[in-house]
């Protein structure tokens, strides 16, 4: 029984890294996009991808 | 060259990305079912071995990940473009990522069959040593004062902490260690059941697929983030925008005083 503990926390703490991380990806991304529109004085345009 | 422009112009669109975005959660959901519901558990250690499917893959992305760091740096150091240090970047980010999990999953996997959390084994210590080198490699990047400073900085680090690498994979060879040797890259075939070799390399297929869907997204936030900081770069200092002062008129001719 003790060993599915370990099992689950195992799986858990994988997928919510893999979560977190993306996550945390979205809004660094979110942010630099608000952060270039309000710079240039344009709207933001949806979720371009800034190149 | 020209390969790698158009392979990171075609994985850098947003349908390559959601395609690969679905393809690791497929590439994760399979690994766990197969994982957990299908492979026989271990004889010996039961359940819990279980955790090697996502253990010996998270190690694996972490050095697939420094790996692409060490090339990326090479490149870097030989031709001077930027976007060498962006690929760098990124994937030492996720090589971090990967090598806490790979530290965290080996610690509950370790508690119920070394009986300890941690030891200060060599293979875990020289993964500890391999974390603190790209968390450090992280840090630097914070330090230098100017992007190609930065850049040039970070590719040495990116060289030199890569040694480290083949150091953690020989050291249960090396020194007597508590942890377990290669099963499946060593000299002969791998030492394992075929039904959890499949596993493993289903984990280990899936876990690289991910890194390759999250160094898409981080490289496409890096470029908003450089994107953003070029803007901030090029607007005026609220000081240079400031009205400056009338220049004084000029005094009249013979009209200042002497003491």
């Amino acid at each position: 029984m003790h060993d599915v503990g370990y099992l689950v926390a195992g799986y858990g703490v994988t997928a919510a890294a893999l979560v977190w991380y993306r996550w945390r990806l979205a809004r660094r991304a979110s942010r630099a996009r608000h952060l270039i529109a309000t710079l240039s004085g344009r709207p933001m345009s949806g979720r371009g991808n800034g190149r | 060259m020209k390969v790698l422009d158009r392979l990171l112009i075609t994985v850098g669109t947003r349908r390559a990305q959601r395609v690969l975005g679905w393809l690791t959660l497929l590439g994760l959901a399979a690994t766990a079912v197969f994982a957990l519901a299908v492979v026989p558990a271990d004889a010996e250690q039961g359940d819990v071995q279980r955790l090697m499917y996502v253990h010996v893959p998270a190690a694996w992305l972490a050095f697939l990940s420094f790996g692409v760091v060490f090339l990326a740096s090479v490149a870097y150091l030989r031709t001077g473009q930027i976007r060498w240090d962006r690929i760098a970047v990124a994937s030492a980010e996720i090589g971090v990522l990967f090598c806490v999990l790979t530290l965290i999953l080996g610690s509950l996997w370790g508690r119920p069959v070394w009986g300890t959390w941690w030891t200060w084994d060599p293979r875990l210590t020289t993964t500890v040593v391999l974390l603190l080198i790209y968390v450090g490699y992280l840090s630097l990047r914070n330090v230098a004062d100017s992007p190609s400073r930065r850049a040039h900085w970070s590719a040495v680090v990116g060289v030199v902490g890569f040694v480290d690498v083949p150091i953690v994979h020989m050291s249960v060879v090396w020194w007597r260690s508590l942890h377990q040797e290669a099963t499946v890259i060593r000299p002969g075939a791998p030492t394992m059941d075929p039904s959890m070799l499949v596993a493993l390399l289903l984990g280990t297929v899936a876990f690289s697929v991910a890194y390759g869907y999250l160094m898409t997204v981080r490289l496409r936030v890096g470029r908003l983030e450089d994107h953003a900081t070029s803007t901030v770069m090029s607007r005026p200092s609220p000081r240079a925008r400031a009205p400056r002062p009338a220049p004084a008129s000029p005094q009249p001719v013979g009209g200042e005083r002497h003491a």
